[in-house]
C-alpha cells in the first residue's frame, strides 16, 4: 500500500454507491495527507454539510475555512461559484446584480440542465489548479472530492466532456476543456471508489470502475472496501460456541444474535472474494466497520490504522 | 404506518431518501405485495445506478416497462395482479416527449438532428429530475396501472425532483427564454437585435462570459422547440398538482445513522414547505439491542472472551442507532415502521416477497 503515490496528485475525487462512506473515506484521506503536511482542502457538494460536525461546525462555509493545522473545508453550491465565476469575468456587481439577480435569468439559469454540475466542477478545477497559474506558490497541495453518488457522480464528472463535445468553441469551450484536461491527467487525478462488500455495492464500484475506464477516462486508484466486520471467532471457534449457545435454553437472544454476526462476516466475506476476483490485480484497500464513535475524529483516526492492502 | 391501506387507496406511491438505505428494494417489495394482492402495480426508478434490475434478478431494465413473471407465486387463477418494473432513460424519455409534441415532422427532425439537443438531452445530469416527472406523467395518463411505485434518487437529488415541476414551469413563463426565442435577434456574427433595452444588456453579458456562438447555437435550439415549450409547461403544472393529490404518498426510507436520518429531517421540512402528502418513515436496517445483560457474564463458554468481544461490537452498534432513532422520533411527526437489518442480500423474487410481507 502507498499513501504517498495518493497524496502526490493535485486532486482526489470519491465516489461509490450511497452509503458505502464516501464522507468517512473523504476525511480519512484528507487527516492522513494533512497530518503528513500537505496543505489539504476537502470538499463536499450541494450543501451536504457532512463534515463540519467532525470539527465541531456547524457550517461548511463556501469559502474554505481552516480546520486544523492544514486542514481546509469547503461546500462548494452552484449559486456562489456562479456569482464568483461571473464577477471574475466582468468584473463589476453592479452589473452583475442586474443582469443575473432577476427573475427572468435566475429563473431560466435553475432550469438549465446540468449547469449546477458544470459550476461545481468548475470551482473544483479553479481550487485544484488555477492558483498555479497565477501565484508562485499552489493554494493547496492536495484538493480531495466528497462526489455524489455512482450515479450522480458520474454525471459531475462527465459533464465538462459533454460541454466540449457540445460547444466546440469559445469561452465556455475553453473552461471546460480546462476541467477536461485535469480530470483526465493520471499525474494529477484520481477517482477512488469505495464500497461495501455487499452484493450492489459491489456491482456498482465495478460498474462504475469500467465506466471511468472507458467514458470518463480517468485513473482510478485503489478501490476503498469499507465497513469490514471485524472476525471474533474462527470455524472451529463457532462450531464450539454455536452448539454451547443451543444448549443454554436462556440464551436465545444472545444465539440470534451472535449467529447475525457470524453470517455477516460470511457474507462480508464472500462478496470481498468476489470483488478482489473481478478487480484483476486492482488495487484494494480495506477499512474495518465502525461499531462506535462514526461520526466523530476520533473514529475516523481510529480507522487510520486499519487501513490495510488486500 | 399502515402500508397496507395505502397500496390499497393509493395511486401513486414516492419513496424517498439517501442512498443505500434499501428504497430501491422497499419499492421493489411493496409493489409485488401489492400485485399479490390483485393490483397491476409499476415501479419506475430513477436512479442511475441499475439497481431495480438486481433485486428483481432481472440482467436489465430498460424504459419501457417490463412484466414480471408472477406464475410461480399464484395460488389461485383468480388473482389477476401484475407487476411491471420500468427504469427511467433519460435521453429516450425526452425524444419521446419531442416526437408526441412536436407541431410537425419537419420540426420534429430539427430538434432531434440539433448537435446541441443531442449532447443536453443525452446528459443525464440535471434533467434526469424533469424526465422522471414527465415519465410518472405519462404512465399515470395511462390509466393501465392501479399503483404506481416511484423509486426517487438519493436525498439531494430528490429535493430536485420536487422542484422540477415549478422550474420548468417558471423557466418556461417567467425566463428570458422568450428573448431566445424571437427569430433573427443575431445579425451577422456578432450582434444582436432586441428591442427591449435590459435584454440587449444582458445578452450582451452572456455573449461575453459563454461565446456568441454558443448563444446563437442555443438560440437555434430553443427556436426549433419553441411549439413544445408551452406544452412542457402546462405539463409540469399538471405533475405538480399530481405530487399534490390525495391519491399520492410520500415515504421516507432511511437507515438509523446520523447521515441518512439528517437528510430525511431536511426532506421532510422541505415536503412541509412544499404541501406534500407524507405518510411515515421507513427505518430500515436495525440492530435491535440486546435485552439481557448476560452477555456481559459468559461464563460456561469455551471462548468467552471472544464471545463477549463480538457482542460488545453489536450492542455498541445498536446502542448508537438506538440514540439515533430517539432523536428522529421526536423531529418527525408521523408513522414510523422499524425494520431490522437482514443478512441475505435481497436479489430475488422470493426474498423480496419475504420482505414485502415484513413491511405489511
Amino acid at each position: 500500500m502507498d499513501l504517498t503515490e495518493i497524496f502526490d496528485k493535485k486532486l482526489l475525487v470519491v465516489s461509490g454507491k450511497g452509503g458505502v462512506g464516501k464522507t468517512t473515506v473523504s476525511l480519512l484521506l484528507a487527516l492522513l495527507a494533512s497530518q503528513r503536511g500537505k496543505k489539504t482542502l476537502l470538499v463536499e457538494l450541494n450543501n451536504t454539510q457532512r463534515t463540519g460536525i467532525f470539527f465541531g461546525l456547524k457550517k461548511v462555509p463556501y469559502k474554505e475555512k481552516e480546520v486544523q493545522k492544514n486542514l481546509f473545508l469547503s461546500n462548494i453550491q452552484a449559486p456562489e461559484a456562479f456569482e464568483e465565476y461571473i464577477l471574475e469575468q466582468i468584473h463589476s456587481k453592479t452589473i452583475y446584480s442586474l443582469v443575473f439577480e432577476n427573475k427572468y435569468v435566475r429563473n431560466f439559469l435553475d432550469a438549465t440542465p446540468g449547469l449546477s454540475e458544470l459550476l461545481q466542477i468548475g470551482k473544483v478545477w479553479s481550487l485544484a489548479e488555477r492558483d498555479l497559474d497565477k501565484e508562485k506558490n499552489p493554494k493547496y497541495d492536495l484538493v480531495i472530492l466528497d462526489a455524489p453518488a455512482t450515479g450522480h457522480g458520474l454525471a459531475l464528472l462527465n459533464v465538462a466532456q459533454v460541454v466540449v463535445n457540445a460547444v466546440k468553441i469559445g469561452p465556455l469551450y475553453n473552461q471546460a476543456s480546462r476541467i477536461v484536461k485535469l480530470l483526465q491527467d493520471p499525474s494529477k487525478t484520481q477517482l477512488l471508489i469505495t464500497t461495501l462488500a455487499e452484493e450492489m455495492p459491489v456491482n456498482e464500484a465495478l460498474e462504475m470502475l469500467k465506466q471511468a475506464k472507458n467514458k470518463l477516462k480517468m485513473s482510478c486508484g485503489p478501490v476503498l472496501l469499507n465497513g469490514i466486520f471485524p472476525r471474533f471467532l474462527s470455524n472451529d471457534e463457532w462450531k464450539i460456541t454455536e452448539k454451547e449457545l443451543n444448549e443454554n435454553a436462556s440464551a436465545e437472544e444472545l444465539n440470534k444474535v451472535a449467529l447475525f454476526y457470524q453470517q455477516r462476516v460470511l457474507l462480508q466475506q464472500h462478496y470481498k472474494e468476489k470483488l478482489v476476483e473481478e478487480l484483476k490485480g486492482h488495487p484494494c484497500w480495506q477499512l474495518p466497520f465502525l461499531f462506535e464513535e462514526a461520526t466523530t475524529l476520533k473514529g475516523i483516526n481510529f480507522l487510520a490504522h486499519y487501513l490495510t492492502d488486500l | 404506518m399502515n402500508l397496507l391501506s395505502l397500496i390499497e387507496e393509493k395511486k401513486l406511491i414516492i419513496c424517498c431518501g439517501s442512498g443505500g438505505v434499501g428504497k430501491t428494494t422497499t419499492a421493489a417489495a411493496l409493489g409485488l405485495k401489492a400485485a399479490l394482492l390483485g393490483k397491476k402495480v409499476a415501479v419506475l426508478t430513477v436512479d442511475p445506478a441499475r439497481r431495480l434490475a438486481n433485486s428483481l434478478g432481472l440482467s436489465s431494465l430498460g424504459n419501457e416497462e417490463k412484466e414480471i413473471d408472477l406464475s410461480s407465486f399464484k395460488t389461485s387463477a383468480k388473482n389477476s395482479g401484475k407487476f411491471f418494473a420500468a427504469m427511467l432513460d433519460t435521453k429516450r424519455t425526452f425524444d419521446k416527449l419531442i416526437e408526441r409534441y412536436a407541431p410537425s415532422e419537419e420540426a420534429k427532425n430539427n430538434i432531434l438532428n440539433n448537435v446541441l439537443y443531442q449532447h443536453l438531452s443525452s446528459m443525464i445530469a440535471g434533467s434526469q429530475e424533469y424526465m422522471a416527472m414527465e415519465r410518472v406523467y405519462e404512465m399515470i395518463q395511462k390509466e393501465k396501472y392501479d399503483l404506481l411505485i416511484l423509486d426517487t434518487p438519493p436525498t439531494a437529488h430528490a429535493l430536485d425532483f420536487l422542484d422540477a415541476p415549478q422550474k420548468m414551469s417558471s423557466a418556461v413563463g417567467d425566463s428570458i427564454l422568450k428573448w431566445f426565442l424571437k427569430p433573427g435577434i443575431f445579425v451577422g456574427k456578432n450582434s444582436l437585435k432586441l428591442i427591449e433595452k435590459g435584454a440587449q444588456k444582458i445578452f450582451g453579458i452572456f455573449g461575453k462570459v459563454l461565446g456568441m456562438e454558443f448563444l446563437q447555437d442555443l438560440s437555434a435550439m430553443l427556436i426549433s422547440t419553441a411549439g413544445l415549450l408551452e406544452g412542457f409547461k402546462e405539463r409540469a403544472e399538471e405533475v405538480s398538482r399530481l405530487l399534490k393529490d390525495e391519491n399520492t404518498a410520500f415515504i421516507l426510507v432511511a437507515a438509523p445513522q446520523s447521515f441518512s436520518l439528517n437528510e430525511a429531517f431536511m426532506f421532510y421540512e422541505k415536503m412541509k414547505d412544499f404541501k406534500l402528502p407524507f405518510s411515515g418513515l421507513i427505518l430500515n436496517r436495525i440492530h435491535p439491542r440486546l435485552k439481557k445483560k448476560e452477555w456481559q457474564s459468559l461464563s460456561g463458554f469455551t471462548h468467552k472472551k471472544k464471545l463477549s468481544e463480538m457482542f460488545s461490537a453489536y450492542e455498541a452498534l445498536a446502542l448508537q442507532e438506538a440514540v439515533q432513532i430517539e432523536w428522529i422520533s421526536k423531529k418527525i411527526k408521523g408513522d414510523f415502521l422499524l425494520l431490522p437489518h437482514m443478512n441475505s442480500d435481497i436479489h430475488d423474487l422470493e426474498s423480496l416477497k419475504d420482505l414485502g410481507d415484513l413491511l405489511i
